[in-house]
């Protein structure tokens, strides 16, 4: 065997190994970024900063409101952004928010508010609002946006659940899908046109009745679109003690209890009735989900928020469409609540940053974020500026919003309740008992809540 | 191999070997060092973490808690499930590729056509990442997946593999047993090549039979490589996590809820860490005990 | 020695080119050549193929269909299933142009060879410690480190990041890599090596008067540099296909590393799109294909031996 003790060279190789060992590891620690507040100078007369942004992937703000907005300030305030996929975002921020590197602004949704503000994530924002901003801003928004009498985030853009219809599909299948909020179907009604209008065998159809899901993680259980089932089998102006009225809030009104409130007779009931949109002989969905199905054509319906009408006008599509209510069981609802952006408590910068988030909040920003990509605005004021949203389709969302709207239950723990509920959903879409899932849901929940 | 080690302590003089302790140091301490660190310190951040309950969101605001996160674990329905899910995931995908591993290997090893492209093919998903094995698998089980389009041309009605109850949990030991096969395939594949061929030739001559050689002479003559492949499996298996996070998100009804998936959600989503950290402690006592008694059933001993 | 161990002191030769074909085979295999055995043999090939390469051919085809395109092609099942007929590159530019993806191949590669790189330096020099120097203690010591071996990496992911945060260094590539350098797996697969280097060599340079680093530099490593490819393969494989670490411990778009991101498009949230998946998922394993079908076979047997243990 032969070996080499000749040294030449060695040293020469273990100066390089050490040398890329250290570049890379320079390399590695170079990269993470800094946000930095300068001082005030002649062009910038109230300082430059860098804001760290955490966002939703591709939503508010959005690269062109920012843009915008460092041109407004003259490069003075420009942004570090960093995008998180929705399902991700809450375990974003509970990693993020108490770290060296939180971010100054944070982009996220709305019913989130109350657990970011009672754990000091967000910076109440009450001296940065503009005069009469209360008075113009939608009702559900500024209760959603609040905790404990501040105001912690002012929304940008309202959202509400609607029934999308392929007008071609359902004029073939001999159906008239209702247009106004008066007329709007009861499930039973829709669920029959679904099935009449679905092609194919009942769970493997070649043309859906209703799109599988694409809200959420893109499977069933969502509560933001599927705990609305379970809401609307309620009765809110049922005596306050009545299950009727206890499943219309799904939630007590402190936060703190589910118990007789998710689990009652009326929301196990409407579980039943959900269950059999995915199983049995009168499925009109599937369980696992095709992306685009409503795009592509292969869906008679789709219950989707106002974000798929700019798409769907882009799309060109081949077929004509239209948006009806958003079916009920027994009192109709649709959930409000969008993604929204706040500051962060932590900031260092909070002032540039509160600037930042009222100003896209309100204003010429905030009506041309609405007009350019469809959503509703929270302000009254925009609202009667832009004709798009008062007529359809947008205008049954926005009526849907006003009449019908209600926030996701409020409680400090929603990350948690969220969870929890939609696993629970979940399992009843796929098949488990109803009853046993929404027990379930409520005996894990319960000991959260009250902590 | 291992008696050169013995030879070199016989006969050490004192002084000598103090100095080799010292140089031994010196090759050590780099790797100690780092291991110390960041496997060491971090089991006992996880030890003391288990002990209190918190939130990441708001750390600060802790408070002691001693065995509670702990006795929660065996009073909590849904976590007693996560266990026995993942103990049946781990013997599942044990037991089913200890013998096929075990028959690609004897396949692998007759002359074949094309076998190194066979060995090639069964080695991919191992060297494939989890996620992107999972993301396959998750559109090849999709109920519009490519499987069930399959089933469809053969006349068979659409099978729900993922949001079925009994047909989820299967399903990612299928799909995680043809990951991992590749690897059982190669170190049996080791171990045969290693049998003495007069050991084989013998026992032709003795009339043996392929099964009674198998069973007889192949296979206890390979029980080491089996022990490394079960305890690598199953460290595998505890481990997994990609499943429940990238196709299922531990549904139906629970049944694919790995626990390590648990772990994720408890500490990030649940705002539990404390609870996160008791169920981590479980699983790295479960984890090393299995190995540790895996190894003591299969009698053998591993030369440290 | 069998054909596998003894290549250990032979450099590129695999065993397909040297290596008698199995003897239990060739045992088998006299005697008449059946046709039906042929054809059953022929039928297992094919099931084995399909079953392990089919889904990949299915994942790099449907990479380059648009979405409906997929969905229009699967079913019914037909070829057009698995060749795409009108081929689109738009998934592709979208991941390179619109998410980054180039960005979170090169942080993959950096995290990787840094990985590498400092695994080699630990594990080798703590191999050659474990086998080469008599000390007292030093199966307590390969005890300690090889019950690190059954530590599920996943279970620590809290409190690493803990300490992470306590080092200022969340959200760096670093920190994605600086805690799996010091590997229980890769140092166990280099003790095996370095045990199988006979002992005489070392005397002989002893006698020539070369100390330990002398003897670990120019005596062992030149010997076991076959498995040393087996190991810097392994490292860059662990390190490559890391999911959970990476996606606890970076949180900017910019340090994304490339399964996070193939996972991120996964469930984007509203609009999960198959062809998008599909080629981000090709793009996160092609890298790895090619480096592995050029070194398999230094790789594939070095492995092997770790079984005969």
């Amino acid at each position: 065997m032969q070996y080499n003790l000749t040294s030449r060279g060695r040293r020469a190789t273990v100066m390089l190994t050490t040398l890329t060992i250290g570049a890379l590891a320079s390399t590695l620690v170079a990269c993470s970024p800094s946000s930095s507040g300068g001082a005030k100078t002649a062009e910038c007369p109230e300082g430059s900063a860098t804001l760290k942004v955490l966002r939703s992937t591709t939503n508010v703000p959005t690269d062109a409101q920012m843009d915008e907005y460092t041109k407004k300030t003259n490069d003075c305030v420009t942004f570090d952004v960093t995008d998180v996929p929705f399902g991700q975002y809450a375990d974003k921020v509970s990693v993020l928010s108490s770290s060296a590197n939180a971010p100054d602004i944070y982009g996220f949704d709305m019913p989130e508010t109350a657990n970011y503000a009672s754990k000091g994530v967000l910076l109440p924002l009450d001296k940065y609002l503009p005069e009469g901003w209360k008075e113009d801003v939608l009702p559900a928004t500024l209760k959603e946006g609040s905790y404990q009498d501040k105001v912690y985030t002012l929304g940008v853009q309202q959202d509400a659940l609607g029934l999308y219809y392929n007008k071609t599909l359902t004029d073939q299948a001999g159906i008239t899908v209702p247009t106004t909020l008066d007329e709007g179907w009861t499930w039973e009604e829709a669920r029959d046109a679904m099935l009449k209008c679905q092609q194919g065998t009942p769970g493997n159809p070649t043309i859906y009745g209703l799109a599988p899901t694409q809200l959420g993680s893109g499977t069933p259980g969502p509560i933001y679109s599927d705990l609305l089932y379970l809401r609307s089998a309620g009765d809110p102006k049922a005596p306050s003690d009545s299950s009727a009225y206890k499943t219309f809030y799904a939630i007590s009104p402190d936060g703190k209890q589910v118990d007789g409130w998710l689990n009652t007779p009326e929301a196990v009931e409407a579980a039943k009735f959900y269950q059999s949109l995915y199983e049995g002989d009168k499925a009109v969905t599937s369980k696992t989900g095709r992306p685009n199905a409503f795009i592509d054509g292969k869906a008679c319906f789709d219950m989707f928020h106002a974000g798929q009408v700019q798409p769907l006008k882009d799309a060109n599509v081949s077929y004509e469409w239209g948006v009806t209510p958003l079916p009920y069981i027994k009192t109709p609802i649709v959930h409000t609540g969008a993604i929204t952006i706040g500051v962060s408590g932590k900031s260092k910068q909070a002032d540039a940053a509160a600037k930042f988030v009222v100003e896209l909040s309100t204003g010429d920003m905030a009506k041309e974020y609405n007009q350019k990509n469809g959503r509703l605005p929270t302000l009254g004021s925009v609202y009667k500026e832009l004709p798009d949203f008062q007529e359809p389709p947008l205008s049954t969302f926005y009526q849907e919003l006003e009449e019908w709207g209600q926030p996701r239950p409020p409680t400090s723990q929603f990350s948690q309740y969220s969870q929890i509920v939609e696993t629970a959903l979940k399992n009843i879409a796929y098949g488990g008992d109803p009853k046993d899932q929404l027990d379930q849901a409520v005996s894990k929940l319960s000991p959260l809540l009250s902590r | 191999m291992s008696s050169t080690t013995t030879r070199l302590v016989r006969g050490a003089e004192r002084k000598r070997s103090r100095r080799e302790l010292l140089v031994a140091a010196g090759f050590l301490a780099p790797f100690l060092i780092i291991l110390v660190i960041f496997q060491y310190v971090p089991v006992g951040l996880l030890v003391k973490n288990s002990l209190f309950g918190y939130t990441l969101i708001n750390p600060d605001l802790q408070t002691f808690v001693g065995l509670e996160n702990f006795a929660r674990i065996f009073k909590d329905p849904t976590t007693l499930q996560t266990i026995l899910v993942t103990l049946i995931f781990a013997v599942g995908v044990v037991v089913l590729i200890i013998p096929l591993g075990f028959l690609l290997a004897s396949y692998l090893n007759r002359p074949l056509p094309g076998r190194g492209i066979l060995r090639t093919a069964v080695f991919l998903p191992v060297i494939t990442s989890s996620v992107v094995v999972a993301t396959l698998w998750n559109f090849l089980l999709a109920n519009e997946g490519l499987v069930n389009a399959a089933l469809n041309s053969l006349g068979f009605s659409t099978m729900s593999f993922l949001t079925d109850q009994s047909l989820a949990l299967p399903s990612i030991i299928i799909m995680s047993v043809w990951q991992q096969v590749g690897m059982a395939t190669i170190l049996y594949l080791g171990g045969l090549q290693s049998i003495p061929g007069d050991v084989m030739e013998a026992s032709t001559l003795d009339g043996a039979g392929g099964l009674k050689r198998t069973f007889l002479i192949v296979i206890p003559l390979l029980t080491r490589t089996t022990v490394m492949v079960v305890v690598i499996m199953t460290v595998f298996a505890l481990q997994s996590f990609t499943p429940a996070y990238v196709m299922t998100q531990g549904a139906p009804g629970g049944t694919t809820n790995l626990l390590v998936y648990e772990i994720y959600k408890q500490a990030f989503t649940l705002q539990d860490p404390g609870f996160a950290s008791a169920l981590s402690v479980l699983l790295l006592v479960g984890a090393i005990t299995i190995s540790l008694v895996q190894m003591r059933l299969l009698r053998t001993r591993w030369d440290y | 020695m069998t054909q596998l161990a003894s290549q250990q002191n032979d450099t590129a030769s695999g065993p397909e080119t040297t290596a008698p074909e199995g003897r239990l085979g060739r045992l088998k295999e006299r005697g008449p050549g059946r046709l039906w055995q042929r054809v059953w043999t022929s039928l297992v090939v094919l099931a084995i193929l399909i079953a392990f390469l089919l889904p990949y051919e299915w994942m790099f085809a449907s990479g380059l269909k648009t979405q409906s395109g997929i969905f229009a092609d699967i079913s019914p099942l037909s070829w057009k299933t698995f060749i795409p007929v009108e081929v689109t590159f738009e998934n592709i530019i979208e991941l390179f142009v619109g998410r980054g993806v180039g960005r979170a191949l090169l942080n993959s590669f950096l995290v990787a060879a840094f990985q590498v790189i400092c695994s080699l330096v630990l594990c080798t020099l703590a191999a050659y410690a474990l086998t080469r120097i008599a000390f007292k203690g030093r199966n307590v010591v390969f005890a300690i480190i090889l019950a690190t071996f059954m530590l599920p990496a996943e279970a620590l992911v809290v409190p690493l990041y803990q300490l992470i945060s306590a080092m200022s260094l969340q959200d760096t590539l670093l920190a994605v890599g600086v805690p799996w350098i010091a590997s229980a797996f890769g140092l166990f697969l280099l003790r095996q090596s370095f045990e199988a280097v006979p002992l005489e060599m070392d005397e002989a340079a002893k006698l020539d008067g070369a100390g330990h680093f002398r003897i670990f530099w120019s005596v062992i490593l030149p010997v076991v540099r076959v498995d040393i490819v087996t190991f810097v393969l392994m490292i860059f494989l662990f390190s490559w296909n890391g999911f959970l670490w990476p996606l606890v411990a970076i949180q900017s778009t910019e340090n994304t590393l490339v399964q996070v991101a193939v996972a991120q498009s996964v469930s984007p949230g509203a609009l999960p799109n198959w062809g998008l998946t599909f080629a981000g998922a090709s793009v996160a394993t092609i890298p790895l294909v090619i480096l592995f079908i050029f070194l398999q076979r230094l790789f594939i047997p070095g492995l092997a031996r770790t079984g005969l243990k």
